[in-house]
């Protein structure tokens, strides 16, 4: 069942942030191509589209992931949702997994705009992106600094973007509870405010926790991120993960016997 | 003749207005079910609850046994009274969702409705008006073999020649071996075809049986002493 309502999923929200992927390339060949024939026109339209679709893609992807769970589960969509056949607990496992995919593309899509925006400038040849290339994976696979550096900025993103899923689901979810319902538009954003000041207090104790990674070493110490001894610290990364399930175990628990639909 | 719905001790309220107090009913097979009474009632409430959209409830729901979930899901067709479908959706993806997720939904049959609406699979709901969009939920619900089929209102805001026609889908579409629960402002158009009324008001039960039953006690029709009991 999960695998047919992620088919679903994807075809219900796939609509309309592809669009975007494929103007993000067409705009990046329209660019080349302005290189190449030496058009400045071109050049300069392309430069101009590939700094907009970095914004479009990420806000675009960002309404659409929000949109369609408060449509598909509390708006008029709800009385299809809400009376398929599937534990609700798998319908919320379809929202997180799509959201989250639709999200880490619109970071590819953005990582892919700021390299095309270099390389229609000339900022940036081929020769020495695949050299630059080259250089990351060998001293990726040599040095540990960057090594670390680079799974932990990777972990970060991943653990951040699935924190701020959770954040939205949950707000939404319990803004649709009998006592927020009336203004469940204004509740989901009140919400979300509330959850998010919650979490960032609890982050900003976790800096002082000695508990990190030593990005020389890459061992674990006990040390605090303040220490200025090359530490990125892990109890705040520890504590988002276990927000995050909480979060997710919240939403599904109101789904379940707290929410109604309008 | 067993029993498909049984409600014990039913709670709902919305803030301080309680919608249903203190219900309880119970649904046999193989019936046409006339859920009656006035705007506010709470018979849309008691359908979504039936359905599992609201679970927020105090009391006892059992539908063929067992309480809203998955199981029940799977027996009950559910004709809301809002258009559910988005926009950018053909028919064709409806029929899809409905395949892939109801065993019972039959799409040959819903074809063949479609045809008989003059619609077909490729059209946009975008596209239909909302008689056109209403037609093809009642097609979805009417071409599953459930146990239990809910239509909320399914006759409200269409003129009386679609009346008819929705009527004669319904009546020969369903499950012989199922329930109907049908609500309606409509009772004059459709008292015939019900085998049993359940008439609500103020969120309790203020008279259920047999049609034949009561005219036959009573010397009336079901319409006329649904009239009489809401008089303003």
């Amino acid at each position: 069942m999960l695998g047919k309502l992620i088919k679903h999923e994807i075809r219900a929200t796939g609509r309309i942030i592809p669009m975007f992927y494929i103007a993000i390339v067409t705009t990046f060949l329209t660019g080349l191509i302005g290189n190449l024939i030496d058009n400045s026109y071109l050049h300069g339209l392309a430069t101009f589209l590939m700094i907009i679709s970095i914004f479009a893609i990420n806000i675009v992807t960002l309404v659409v992931v929000v949109t369609r769970y408060y449509k598909n589960l509390f708006g008029n969509e709800g009385y299809l949702t809400g009376t398929l056949p599937v534990d609700k607990s798998l319908i919320l496992a379809t929202k997180i997994i799509v959201g989250f995919g639709w999200i880490i593309l619109s970071y590819i899509a953005t990582a892919f705009c700021t390299f095309g925006l270099l390389f229609i400038n000339n900022e940036i040849t081929l020769e020495l992106f695949q050299q630059s290339l080259f250089e990351l994976v060998k001293t990726l696979f040599n040095e540990q600094y960057v090594r670390s550096t680079i799974f932990y900025f990777l972990a970060t993103i991943i653990i951040q973007t699935m924190l701020f899923i959770a954040k939205i689901y949950c707000a939404i979810t319990i803004a649709h509870t009998k006592p927020f319902i009336k203004h469940s538009v204004g509740f989901s954003i009140l919400w979300y405010f509330i959850i998010g000041i919650i979490i960032d207090s609890i982050d900003a104790i976790l800096i002082f926790i000695p508990f990190g990674i030593n990005v020389e070493t890459g061992h674990i110490v006990t040390e605090t991120m303040l220490s200025g001894s090359g530490v990125l610290g892990l109890a705040n990364l520890v504590s988002n993960v276990i927000v995050s399930i909480v979060l997710f175990l919240i939403t599904n628990s109101l789904l379940y016997s707290k929410t109604s639909l309008k | 003749m067993s029993t498909i719905v049984e409600i014990n001790s039913l709670y709902k309220s919305y803030g301080s207005f309680m919608v249903l107090n203190n219900l309880s009913l119970k649904f046999e097979t193989n019936k046409i079910i006339g859920l009656l009474g006035p705007n506010g009632c709470g018979k849309t409430t008691l359908m979504k609850i039936l359905c599992g959209l609201i679970t927020d409830y105090y009391g006892d729901v059992r539908i063929d046994g067992q309480a809203p979930g998955p199981y029940t899901k799977s027996i009950v067709s559910y004709l809301p009274e809002k258009t559910y479908l988005s926009d950018w959706m053909r028919v064709s993806d409806a029929f899809d969702i409905f395949s892939d997720f109801y065993s019972d939904f039959d799409r040959a049959k819903a074809c063949e409705l479609l045809q008989r609406f003059h619609l077909n699979e490729h059209m946009k709901l975008k596209a239909m008006s909302k008689g056109m969009q209403e037609k093809v939920h009642l097609i979805l619900a009417m071409s599953r073999s459930a146990k239990l089929y809910v239509l909320d209102e399914p006759l409200s805001g269409v003129d009386p020649a679609s009346r008819s026609v929705i009527l004669e889908t319904i009546i020969s579409n369903y499950n012989k071996d199922s329930t109907v629960l049908i609500s309606t402002h409509l009772i004059y158009d459709v008292e015939q075809y019900f085998d049993d009324i359940v008439m609500m008001g103020f969120g309790q039960l203020i008279m259920a049986g047999n049609v034949d039953q009561i005219r036959q006690d009573t010397g009336k029709s079901i319409d006329e002493i649904f009239r009489e009991v809401f008089r303003c």
